[in-house]
């Protein structure tokens, strides 16, 4: 009986560390990882290489030139708001462009007002539907960085402070 | 006796946590540790892909085990060869410079292979060894279970620490109408 007993225990004390290990997942995909400082993590699954079928008219001029970041942020992630409002303050911004992405439109219009993302060249992805089928990304925040319009790197980022010291307009290579 | 018998128990539940929790973190986030596997042994996703699920499997299946008396013996042999070959993918990842994290417990941010898991790796052969050949010094197996579902929860706990302090922290209410 206590082996049945102990064993019972044993498969909710497994469950717990699925429910962590999952709870990770998640805050690794939303962006939210509290104690991990402002680590730069390169994006595997991304789609390195291409470039994508069609840009968001927003987007249009950054389809060639030298090294140009998109800023991938969701409405749904806590760390993202904290990056949108890093770039209300930073003017080392010209290299940037935002896609907003949100399950509505209206809700991603809002999170671009409200976080003073409208000077910078900005285009909200519904569904991250862009996002997701050009490049292979469903991950907030997300720097997505190109030369000449292709894919060369995709990061994930907690700070821009940090992406922008590994992404910089002086460096070609990243 | 009893003193032996008890640390030898502690040792049981101990590695028992360990394995189940590294077993289960592969299987809810093998994508971590497929990484690593890829990198270090130079393998295709879909072989990378069946070795962490193997590896998973028979690292769940060593803890639970530990645990049983019949399978115990046979458990503490597989436990004590997880152990060594943890050592020797960390001395490799050491002597290949690898900084991929290597994706124990699920974590995506663990540290990559390297001194930390030769250090590791050879406690747990050296505990496997401890199990092997003080088996029948163990005063009550039958509260193993007990112990390991304890650890394992605490071993849970503490390896991801930060979530558990982002979901105790109090939150700031909002200012209420007067």
């Amino acid at each position: 009986m206590t082996y049945v007993f102990g064993f019972a225990l044993l498969v909710l004390a497994g469950a717990v560390v699925v429910l962590f290990a999952m709870l990770g997942q998640l805050s690794e995909r939303s962006g939210v990882t509290p104690a991990q400082g402002s680590g730069v993590r390169l994006l595997e699954e991304a789609r390195v290489g291409r470039a994508p079928d069609a840009w968001p008219a927003a987007l249009a001029a950054f389809a060639d030139g030298p090294l140009r970041i998109v800023l991938v942020l969701s409405t749904a992630c806590n760390s993202c708001r904290t990056v949108a409002g890093q770039l209300a303050e930073r003017t080392d911004v010209a290299d940037v462009a935002v896609v907003v992405s949100t399950a509505d439109a209206p809700v991603g219009a809002e999170f671009v007002a409200a976080n003073g993302l409208t000077r910078l060249p900005h285009h909200v992805d519904e569904s991250g539907a862009w996002v997701s089928s050009q490049f292979g990304i469903s991950v907030s925040p997300a720097a997505l960085v190109f030369r000449d319009g292709v894919l060369i790197s995709a990061l994930a980022f907690t700070d821009f402070t940090a992406l922008r010291s590994t992404v910089s307009p002086t460096r070609q290579r990243v | 006796m009893i003193g032996a018998g008890l640390v030898l128990g502690l040792i049981v539940c101990a590695t028992a946590a360990v394995y189940v929790s590294a077993g289960l973190g592969k299987f809810a986030a093998p994508e971590h540790t497929r990484r690593a596997v890829r990198e270090l042994f130079r393998l295709d996703e879909p072989t990378a892909h069946a070795a962490v699920r193997v590896l998973a499997l028979v690292e769940l299946a060593a803890g639970a085990g530990l645990l049983v008396p019949a399978a115990r013996p046979a458990a503490a042999v597989a436990a004590g060869a997880l152990g060594l070959a943890f050592a020797a993918a960390g001395a490799l990842g050491r002597a290949r410079g690898t900084a991929t994290p290597c994706g124990c417990f699920g974590r995506a941010d663990s540290a990559p292979l390297g001194l930390r898991s030769v250090v590791v790796g050879l406690a747990l052969a050296a505990a496997a060894l401890a199990v092997l050949g003080g088996a029948s010094a163990l005063t009550r197996p039958d509260l193993l279970p007990v112990g390991a579902a304890g650890l394992t929860v605490l071993l849970a706990a503490w390896t991801w620490r930060d979530i558990v302090r982002e979901l105790i922290r109090p939150r700031p209410t909002p200012a209420s109408d007067h």
